[in-house]
């Protein structure tokens, strides 16, 4: 369960509140789709649920975890066991073999050598990316890059995936694809909370969240 | 971060980045060796001037202590000097007679002051040796010519007349001796001599000498003598004076280089940071500590600091090879390896320098990375 109180974000060069005040709560489980303009503060939220960056003020816990008092190596290991990041623009590394970007997950949370290739192999089938696990992930599309990410997010088992516009770089065939592998993924009963400014996507969300000014406008479920 | 998995990270920034660390490691094994090669031809070259004054020495380096006289020496007893003697300074010629008749009426006598603890290469055939060093008895050697001429035989008696209190002084022949080539003709113990006149109001000049088995302690025993404000002086004090500025200008240079070394390393490293930033990102996003990716960056910082040390070891050794075999040459000395450990730690010394001030700029850099400003501004 991740309960968000009071959350505000004011950013040092900013104007305004990225966030101000936001109230949430998310049961384990549930995908969630946080929908808003440029600006609104969705990306914010992510990132926050996501520890990548801290709050101004308020409180975020996850499971009984609080993000905003925990110390940076413990957000690390929340970061790497807890959640799976869905970004955009892939954040893959580009050098590397699909293999060995889904395996830096595996070797940051140390899981013991002999389960990565059964792993990995297992999730890429899932992700239908198996003939492509020895190319480099320069070599993919867009489509492949982004299910090798989904690949990589997964591949330490996280009870939650968090997703910043995963299909904001796709064509609509594989933000169709893309989509159903969420939903699936949520269907086997991991969290999923995706940011999106599309409303198709948002639909296949059991809970939709409306941001305006960092502030939530709407909910519907 | 186990280890294995360090080595995993560490091995795939080498194959990412294979340039990158490549011009690390040339700029590094430049300073190294640079510093490596000043630092060791100068002191294997050193060492072999050491060891050539040694060899002509026969391992005694004598140094002159002027001002020093005969009852100076405890002054100097426990500066480590192997050996302690006096020397005479000046021409001794004393009127001597063999009963009635006097010594050198005839033939002009070459009369030798030898310091009967340091002893002399002349050997007595009758008698007691120049080793002789009962002090308080007067005695002489004189050789077979001299015997023969004034018939004196060991036992016999050699008078020196002081003309200034119309005093003398009764000597004991105690050896007799095969005069080489410039050899004396009569041979007093130099320290009873000196005494005895001292008494009847004569000065003999003379000084003393101290010898080291070890040209390389000079510098050290030059310096406690100084400090006592005794004059020490030897055949090479120029060379010494030169080694000791050389020396001085050479760990200067070393420093210079060194620092320069860091510098450039520092600001390389830091555009290797900038150029993996995205990277360490990317880890950090999926879970790693901050202290994971710093041990993966000193990890492989460590292993470029020391395959550069390796390789400018082996720079170093061709060159210094080469320069010295031109010293050889020239200078018709034989140099040897014996101080190239100099040259090593000094190289060592860097290295770690080097990584250490390294060590402080990669945690400096991850250190202050912002995930989520960063972020904005990567894109794969």
């Amino acid at each position: 369960m991740i309960i968000i109180e009071q959350l505000t974000k004011v950013y040092d060069s900013a104007d305004r509140a990225a966030l101000d005040g936001v109230d949430l709560k998310i049961r384990d489980g549930e995908f969630v789709s946080i929908v808003g303009k440029s600006g609104s503060g969705k990306s914010t939220l992510l990132h926050l649920i996501g520890a990548i960056e801290k709050p101004t003020s308020g409180k975020i816990t996850v499971d009984d975890f609080d993000l905003t008092t925990a110390s940076d190596n413990d957000l690390s290991d929340y970061r790497g066991r807890k959640t799976g990041f869905v970004f955009q623009s892939f954040h893959l590394e580009p050098n590397f073999t699909v293999y060995d970007n889904i395996r830096l997950p595996l070797l940051i949370a140390g899981i013991p050598y002999g389960e990565h290739k059964e792993r990995i192999e297992k999730i890429l089938e899932k992700v239908d990316l198996s003939q492509k696990i020895n190319d480099k992930a320069s070599k993919l599309s867009g489509g492949e890059k982004q299910r090798c990410a989904i690949a990589r997010a997964l591949v330490c088992d996280p009870p939650l995936i968090l997703a910043d516009e995963p299909c904001g770089n796709l064509d609509s065939e594989n933000s169709l694809k893309i989509m159903n592998l969420l939903k699936s993924i949520n269907e086997e009963g991991k969290g999923v909370i995706l940011i999106t400014h599309d409303k198709e996507a948002a639909r296949y969300a059991k809970r939709i969240i409306e941001l305006k000014d960092g502030r939530i406008i709407n909910e519907i479920s | 971060m186990r280890f294995r998995e360090l080595c995993w990270f560490a091995k795939k920034e080498f194959s990412t980045c294979p340039f990158l660390y490549a011009g690390l490691l040339l700029l590094l094994v430049f300073a190294l060796s640079a510093i490596g090669m000043t630092v060791e031809t100068f002191s294997r070259s050193v060492e072999a001037f050491y060891d050539y004054v040694n060899k002509i020495g026969n391992n005694q380096f004598v140094c002159d202590l002027y001002g020093l006289q005969l009852d100076d020496r405890e002054l100097i007893e426990d500066v480590g000097f192997s050996e302690i003697y006096a020397v005479d300074d000046g021409w001794t010629d004393p009127l001597l007679y063999a009963g009635e008749k006097k010594l050198g009426d005839d033939f002009w006598e070459y009369v030798g002051l030898v310091y009967p603890r340091k002893g002399t290469d002349i050997r007595t055939y009758q008698g007691e040796g120049f080793n002789y060093t009962n002090d308080d008895d007067n005695v002489v050697w004189i050789s077979e010519e001299v015997a023969e001429k004034y018939d004196l035989s060991v036992g016999d008696e050699i008078i020196q007349k002081i003309v200034k209190d119309d005093s003398e002084i009764k000597y004991t022949v105690i050896g007799l001796y095969h005069p080489k080539e410039y050899d004396p003709d009569i041979v007093f113990a130099l320290d009873t001599y000196c005494f005895n006149m001292l008494e009847h109001g004569e000065f003999v000049p003379h000084h003393l000498v101290g010898t080291l088995t070890e040209s390389r302690s000079y510098i050290g025993v030059r310096k406690t003598l100084r400090d006592r404000y005794i004059v020490v002086r030897c055949e090479y004090d120029e060379v010494f004076d030169f080694l000791a500025i050389a020396d001085i200008v050479i760990y200067i240079l070393s420093a210079v280089t060194a620092i320069f070394g860091v510098w450039m390393f520092n600001n390389a490293l830091g555009i290797m940071i900038r150029r993996r930033m995205v990277y360490l990102l990317k880890l950090r996003m999926i879970g790693i500590r901050s202290g994971s990716v710093l041990k993966i960056f000193c990890c492989t910082t460590a292993a470029t600091v020391v395959i550069s040390f390796v390789i400018s070891r082996v720079v170093v050794f061709a060159f210094t090879d080469y320069i010295n075999g031109l010293i050889e040459k020239f200078y018709q000395i034989g140099i040897t390896t014996s101080g190239s450990y100099k040259g090593f730690l000094v190289t060592l010394a860097a290295g770690a320098i080097v990584y250490l001030f390294g060590v402080f700029k990669l945690r400096s850099a991850i250190g202050n990375v912002n995930l989520s400003q960063a972020l904005e501004g990567s894109r794969a």
